[in-house]
């Protein structure tokens, strides 16, 4: 590893129970450099030792164990108490937030006890009933911070630190359910969270006039909350446990709004009810992806194609249109139907296999992944394609996508121009909010 | 840095809930397991857990292997590439490395 992961391996390391790892450093990182750089790293030395780097791994895997690094016992994570050691002025509880990484850096309003009751107002749950047994940002079991049996207490907390009001909160607990908004990755991910059905109109979302923007109550505190539990419910912590290179400036408010499902120009039905809810359902969809590109302008397939051609290949997207584009698109261009539009763009979005293959997420996952169990048909299916792409010449070209269904809409918008956006967005799930009314 | 606002600190909050989750509360220390006193004649793995691809780690590996090949008596060197992504858990490989290897090194990129 390199310096930039060490306290992230420490971190890690501790979390599996090893008290004293023997983590040797390289001077810089080495995936995917070049030989001048593998030579600099190999006769350079370890910054965690100070040792040139071969002597650093001979002595890691030969000096005897120290005591501590034979100790056993147990390794304990602070009790964290319901109510905080604090008492104190505005400034003073603001800074201890700050300083104990409770915040966004922002502001927050204060979840005193009588705060905290209020919000619970908004749900019919028992405040000690458990709306996740774990919580946590990683892919995987090494080493993952981890918060246990969040409950729906703990999510009316973080609602009043984001300035929630109390009908907000069925969306939160339904949210919370499904986890934090984004994982740890070197990428910067980002969630995104779509809310469907009356509920939406019921708290006044915004799904047309800058629902994206920072204006509207709901909007912008909704995804603040649903960020804070990252922060809050699974230790976020930029270099430790959260290791996106830049962030993501979306992940302020996790890029949530309503869709659009009123504007009478709106030709197709609404996504939840596309995927099997009934129009009167409230329901959020759950998206995880990087970011948008727009285009404003008359000819829409060709644009939607356009913003789409940086999607990451094995990425779904998230096809974003004003009611004015989703109209025109059914009466200017014939796709009378959602379907019809997916399949143009499945069957139009291309790159060559170059593209393809150069890829960080196609050589991190999908290609050693081909030599793996399939855990059902159509996976083994789809891996039967990418081992047949394998075998094509680099300049070849070929979908994009793995099929339709990976290509979502999503309508938003007040609908006075013709925009589309493609966001590089996997859709994940659409979880029931009314049961946790 | 720290602010001040002299209206809102007219007010002292007390009773303020905590939003941290709790993580788990106990868990054990695994100690390390003991070294070889030397390299020399020993069988030593050097494992790719291809994070950026197979060949994205790769090529400071097989440096790494010629470096104690070069450098330490009759050591055995053995080179192997994880299944799946790093995101698997390759137990087949950490059966064999325990059983085969006398140490192993496992190499994070980035």
């Amino acid at each position: 590893m390199s310096p930039y992961l060490v306290e992230s391996g420490k971190d890690a390391a501790f979390e599996l129970g090893w008290l004293q790892p023997r983590l040797v450093s390289l001077s810089e990182p080495d995936a995917l450099r070049g030989d001048k750089a593998i030579q600099r790293i190999i006769n350079g030395k370890d910054p965690v030792s100070g040792k040139p780097l071969m002597r650093a791994i001979v002595d890691a895997l030969t000096e005897p164990l120290t005591p501590e690094e034979k100790k056993t016992g147990k390794l304990t994570h602070p009790v964290e108490p319901r109510v905080l050691p604090i008492t104190g002025t505005y400034d003073e509880i603001q800074q201890y937030f700050l300083d104990n990484r409770m915040t966004d850096g922002l502001p927050v309003t204060v979840p005193t006890e009588e705060r905290v009751k209020r919000m619970l107002t908004g749900t019919g749950h028992a405040p000690d009933e458990v709306v996740a047994a774990a919580f946590r940002m990683g892919m995987t079991d090494n080493g993952q911070r981890e918060g246990q049996n969040i409950t729906v207490e703990k999510v009316a907390v973080i609602a009043v630190m984001a300035g929630c009001n109390p009908e907000y909160l069925p969306i939160l607990l339904a949210l919370a359910s499904k986890g934090p908004p984004y994982f740890s990755s070197a990428q910067s991910f980002t969630g995104a969270a779509i809310v469907h059905g009356p509920i939406a109109s019921e708290i006044c979302m915004e799904s047309g006039y800058g629902c994206m923007g920072p204006y509207n109550h709901a909007n912008a505190t909704i995804g603040r909350a649903w960020q804070l539990m990252g922060r809050c419910l699974c230790y976020a912590i930029p270099g430790l446990t959260i290791m996106g290179d830049w962030g993501n400036n979306l992940q302020y408010n996790s890029l949530t709004f309503a869709e659009n499902t009123d504007n009478p120009m709106i030709p197709w039905e609404p996504f939840h009810v596309e995927k099997g809810f009934n129009a009167q359902d409230s329901v959020v969809s759950i998206w995880e992806g990087r970011g948008l590109r727009q285009r404003c302008g008359y000819n829409l397939p060709d644009f939607t194609l356009k913003v789409l051609d940086n999607v990451e290949p094995e990425n779904g997207a998230m096809v974003l249109l004003t009611p004015l584009s989703a109209r025109m698109l059914e009466e200017d261009f014939g796709f009378t139907t959602k379907e019809q539009f997916r399949r143009y763009i499945y069957e139009n979005s291309t790159m060559t296999v170059q593209e393809w293959l150069d890829s960080d997420m196609v050589q991190t996952f999908a290609i050693p992944h081909l030599e793996l169990p399939a855990p059902n048909p159509e996976i083994e299916k789809n891996r039967e394609a990418l081992r047949e792409r394998l075998k094509l010449p680099a300049d070849t070209v070929i979908k994009r996508f793995r099929s339709p269904d990976q290509i979502n809409f999503i309508i938003a918008g007040e609908g006075m121009i013709y925009f589309v956006a493609g966001a590089d967005f996997n859709f994940k799930s659409l979880v029931p909010i009314d049961p946790w009314r | 840095m720290k602010r001040e606002n002299p209206t809102l600190n007219d007010t002292i909050y007390k009773d303020v809930l905590n939003p941290l989750a709790q993580q788990k509360p106990e868990w054990d220390i695994t100690p390390l397991v003991e070294r070889p006193a030397t390299l020399e004649g020993k069988t030593v793995y050097i494992i790719n857990q291809r994070w950026g691809g197979t060949k994205a780690h790769e090529p400071l590996l097989l440096t790494m292997k010629k470096w104690l090949e070069e450098n330490i008596h009759d050591i055995k060197v053995v080179y192997k590439v994880k299944k799946g992504s790093y995101a698997y858990n390759d137990s087949g490989l950490w059966q064999e490395t325990g059983e085969k290897a006398d140490a192993a090194i496992i190499g994070v990129p980035h």
